[in-house]
């Protein structure tokens, strides 16, 4: 109902209506009256009070007339002056009805109409008229007590509601009157005064009835009705209301949930009813996951508490972060035989939960304990679905061309050289005067720095960002923002704020107080730039300005426990929109080579041999060298040159057709076949690698002269031929050159 | 002229072939570029493989007029995703979607059709969108797209830039119908 504003109601019948509304507002949500209260003036305020108090006026009489005719016809209360005719009966009641009524007014509307007294003097005065026009010449203490215990009590559950959950002030209070009038009227009195008091100021009197919505069953539909939904001064906790709350929300789930976030921010003393219902309601949404990921987040929303079950929260919520830290980890590998693994840990990890969250107190241990039957089925489906697929492709595809590798699920081979080269200028007593990493496309540099934790002393932390990430590249203000989280978030200290960092001051004085720390602990961090091209591509832009330049170049001289290094397939002598080796004036270069015959035959026969994931040993995939068929580890070499990428698209080409034809060892047939798959799977990078990269005049001329003949003359231009050597795509035989890799030849032949 | 699933089955095995190529592709999270001839059944594979193997595939049209701005493909990839998120004007489009696919506990799986149209779109779709693009697929492992045009998908790009371009999208064929 949306009732008439309380400045408008005037003592007119068409009010009301609106009246009583604002009347029963004022006894059971006194706040609410109060604020509405508030926003009026002084004169508006006196003005609803007087009308208020007309509205109210027939309902004073009338149950007083009715008060009067049980206490003094039914009951036969002794009056101070009996009276013998009618008239006079009539006469005494009547006077006794106004006086109540007058003294009812006076409490009610004299005194100042602010925000804070008007409602407690309009509940008190309203009661104490009933109360009087029903007591009044009487002369038992009893009925007095009781009528002034009512008043009392209403008028203190009104002036006393701005602490609506600290029920024991005002219980201390009403003691306190109690006592006060057993001492100075009688003993009896105070103790019946004392007790209605507390049944009213906790509402008691709802108890009783308050079991009917929630038993047996919980009727979500009766919500309404009960106390809590619309009186906001229940003092006493009630049964059952956790799960009808719980039923009222499954109903009406928008209402349901601000219902219980009013109660649990509004109402003390159903608080915990509340609490529990949120719970129940968050377990009963984990049984319902697809993913069982989520569960984390499901987790930070569980209502803790000091006392009851609530009081597991933080252990239950540890429980569950575990299951989802497993889900997600599982969400991410592809590979079926490391999928199958993770999926029974996962599996082994819920059977675990069941068994703990049994020892839970309830509703935990049931609501859980249900969840987690749904969760095992979740895991159960993901494991016999990657256990079909391991089944049906018995050599695992582990090999993975283009992207950097992930070296704990994918066939990787450490770069102890590149590695060991890093960690020699990492360490210089002098400080390392920055790094370029350069190296052919194609040839490991992004895998090389992503997996460099566990290869480099534990004293080094890398950060890898990404010249790719728009967070990176979009602004300036952008990339500062992104190297000030993740240099906080690498040294994990709340010290480094990465918010003050927004201008390139700001980040230099950061970097500083990083280096800082790595001086004092020891340590040093590895800043790498991958595809540091696009910083030359935005400073061509002015997306970033030359003062970035500069601000590097005084970081790499003044940080020694901070190196920068910058990879990508250009060396800095290339770079077009800003005088790079100005700048990295001392920068060292590191060239990535190609693989070596021991790499190569390492990544074939032990692909995961660096994964830390495989806690059982013989179950890490392996790779006998027979597999490949006679020489196939040099025979791979071989047709891919040793260029990494394409290393992996001819054995993952391999072990794809090999599961397809169901063999366990390579033919000349399959290799065959192999090769002019990856010839088309890999157009892509074959086409970059010869023709996107031949931008000098007449260089793709000359490559593809290759189509038609095996070896051809040195190229006569200068240019050329160092463009052409730089590209690692030739080799010499006689004084003539040929196509370097064989697959580049093939795909020429067949694509180019 | 739209082919039923029958008459899709009935095809050679080239086409057979491609499907099951691009299936096992995706599932082991590499991208595709399906490269159609004319005529070819590419779209009507695109919705088999949709309907019957990869329900979670989002499918992005060029040829939708909304897709001709960077922000309108953006916020057409982000709807193909399932997000509900707008995406702002540029450059903090980028931003957004990068952001947006990185919370996700998984891989989203993307269609873009007829993607030749970028050729004709290379003052609107730069070499940031494929930096990103780049980045979520293969530094982030949270895009997998299938990309169907009618050449290649490394002869459409911007060819000057000096970036690593999309290197790794499996290359996958169909003939046209003899």
């Amino acid at each position: 109902m949306t009732p008439k504003p309380l400045a408008q109601i005037r003592c007119i019948r068409l009010d009301h209506k609106a009246a009583l509304w604002w009347l029963g507002l004022l006894y059971r949500r006194p706040a609410r009256f109060q604020a509405s209260l508030k926003t009026l003036s002084s004169a508006q305020s006196r003005k609803a009070a007087w009308a208020l108090y007309f509205h109210a006026l027939a309902y004073i009489v009338g149950l007083s007339v009715v008060g009067r005719l049980v206490v003094f016809g039914l009951w036969g209360s002794a009056v101070k002056q009996p009276a013998t005719t009618l008239d006079e009966i009539f006469l005494f009641h009547f006077k006794q009805i106004a006086l109540a009524l007058g003294a009812s007014a006076a409490v009610a509307l004299l005194g100042r109409n602010d925000g804070s007294s008007l409602p407690v003097r309009m509940g008190g005065g309203i009661i104490l008229g009933i109360a009087l026009g029903i007591v009044g010449g009487s002369v038992e203490g009893m009925i007095i007590a009781i009528a002034g215990g009512l008043a009392l009590g209403l008028a203190l559950g009104i002036a006393l509601q701005p602490t609506t959950g600290e029920s024991l002030g005002g219980v201390l209070i009403i003691i306190f009157a109690g006592s006060a009038f057993a001492r100075l009227v009688e003993i009896p009195v105070g103790i019946a005064l004392g007790t209605s008091a507390i049944i009213s100021y906790l509402r008691v009197y709802y108890l009783p009835v308050s079991w009917w919505p929630a038993w047996p069953i919980p009727h979500e539909h009766w919500y309404r009705y009960h106390p809590v939904a619309w009186d906001d001064l229940c003092r006493l906790p009630f049964p059952g209301l956790s799960r009808l709350l719980v039923a009222y929300a499954e109903t009406a789930p928008e209402k349901g949930e601000q219902e219980i976030t009013r109660l649990i921010h509004a109402y003390p003393s159903q608080k915990q009813a509340a609490l529990k219902a949120k719970l129940i309601l968050l377990a009963r949404k984990a049984a319902r996951v697809t993913d069982l990921s989520q569960l984390d987040s499901l987790a930070a929303r569980l209502p803790e508490s000091k006392i009851g079950s609530l009081a597991q929260t933080p252990a239950l919520r540890g429980l569950l972060d575990e299951i989802a830290q497993l889900q997600t980890r599982l969400n991410a590998i592809t590979l079926p035989v490391l999928r199958e693994s993770q999926a029974e840990t996962l599996l082994g990890k819920i059977q675990t939960f069941r068994h703990r969250i049994a020892k839970f107190r309830q509703p935990l241990a049931g609501e859980f304990g249900r969840a987690a039957k749904h969760w095992l089925e979740l895991a159960q489906q993901q494991w016999r679905q990657a256990k079909r697929i391991t089944s049906t492709e018995p050599t695992p595809q582990v090999f993975r061309a283009g992207d950097p590798i992930n070296h704990e699920q994918e066939a990787f081979v450490p770069r102890y050289g590149v590695v060991g080269d890093l960690e020699k200028q990492i360490m210089l007593a002098a400080g390392c005067p920055g790094l370029v990493l350069y190296g052919r496309r194609r040839t490991g540099k992004s895998t090389i720095l992503r997996n460099l934790s566990g290869f480099l002393p534990a004293t080094v932390t890398p950060i890898i960002i990404s010249m790719q990430d728009p967070e990176a590249f979009t602004s300036l203000a952008d990339w500062i923002s992104l190297l000030a989280r993740r240099l906080s978030s690498a040294l994990g200290s709340p010290s480094f704020m990465p918010e003050a960092a927004t201008d390139l001051s700001g980040i230099m004085r950061m970097l500083a107080a990083c280096n800082a720390h790595l001086e004092e602990t020891g340590k040093h961090i590895l800043l790498a730039f991958d595809e540091y091209e696009n910083f030359d591509r935005k400073l061509g832009e002015k997306v970033f300005s030359l003062d970035l330049l500069a601000t590097l170049r005084e970081s790499i001289f003044a940080h020694r426990n901070l190196t920068w290094i910058f990879a990508g397939s250009h060396e800095i002598t290339e770079l077009k929109h800003a005088e790079w080796p100005s700048y990295l004036v001392s920068a060292r270069t590191i060239e990535v080579p190609l693989f070596t015959i021991a790499e190569t035959r390492l990544l074939l026969t032990e692909p995961l041999k660096f994964s830390p994931l495989y806690k059982d040993e013989s179950k890490r995939p392996r790779f006998a060298p027979g597999f490949w068929g006679e020489s196939g580890v040099e025979r791979i070499q071989h047709e891919g040159g040793g260029w990494p990428h394409l290393v992996q698209l001819i054995a993952g080409t391999v072990v794809d057709l090999s599961n397809d034809e169901d063999k366990r060892q390579v033919d000349d047939g399959l290799f065959e076949r192999a090769l002019n798959q990856a010839v088309v799977s890999g157009h892509n990078v074959l086409y970059q690698l010869l023709r996107g990269e031949s931008v000098l005049p007449g260089e793709w001329d000359y490559l593809s002269a290759f189509r038609a003949r095996e070896t051809q003359p040195l190229p006569g231009e200068e240019a050329l031929y160092v463009s052409l050597r730089r590209r690692l795509l030739m080799a010499e035989e006689n004084n003539e050159w040929h196509l370097r890799v064989p697959l580049m030849a093939r795909w020429l032949r067949q694509r180019g | 002229m739209a082919l039923n699933e029958g008459d899709l089955d009935a095809l050679t095995p080239d086409w057979r072939g491609a499907r099951d190529s691009i299936i096992r592709h995706l599932r082991q999270g590499h991208s595709v570029n399906l490269v159609v001839e004319p005529e070819a059944p590419g779209l009507e594979l695109i919705a088999q493989i949709k309907k019957n193997y990869l329900p979670a595939l989002g499918l992005v049209d060029l040829n939708d007029d909304a897709t001709i701005s960077r922000q309108g493909l953006v916020s057409a990839m982000l709807r193909a995703c399932g997000s509900p998120t707008l995406a702002p004007p540029e450059p903090e489009d980028l931003v957004t979607f990068t952001l947006e696919l990185r919370e996700r506990p998984a891989p989203a799986f993307l269609a873009l059709l007829h993607f030749d149209l970028v050729a004709t779109r290379k003052r609107q779709y730069e070499i940031d969108l494929f930096a990103a693009l780049r980045d979520l697929i293969t530094e982030k492992r949270k895009l997998v797209l299938l990309i169907h045009s009618q050449r290649h998908f490394i002869e459409l790009l911007p060819s000057d830039h000096p970036l690593s371009s999309i290197t790794d999208l499996k290359t996958v064929e169909l003939p046209g119908r003899s």
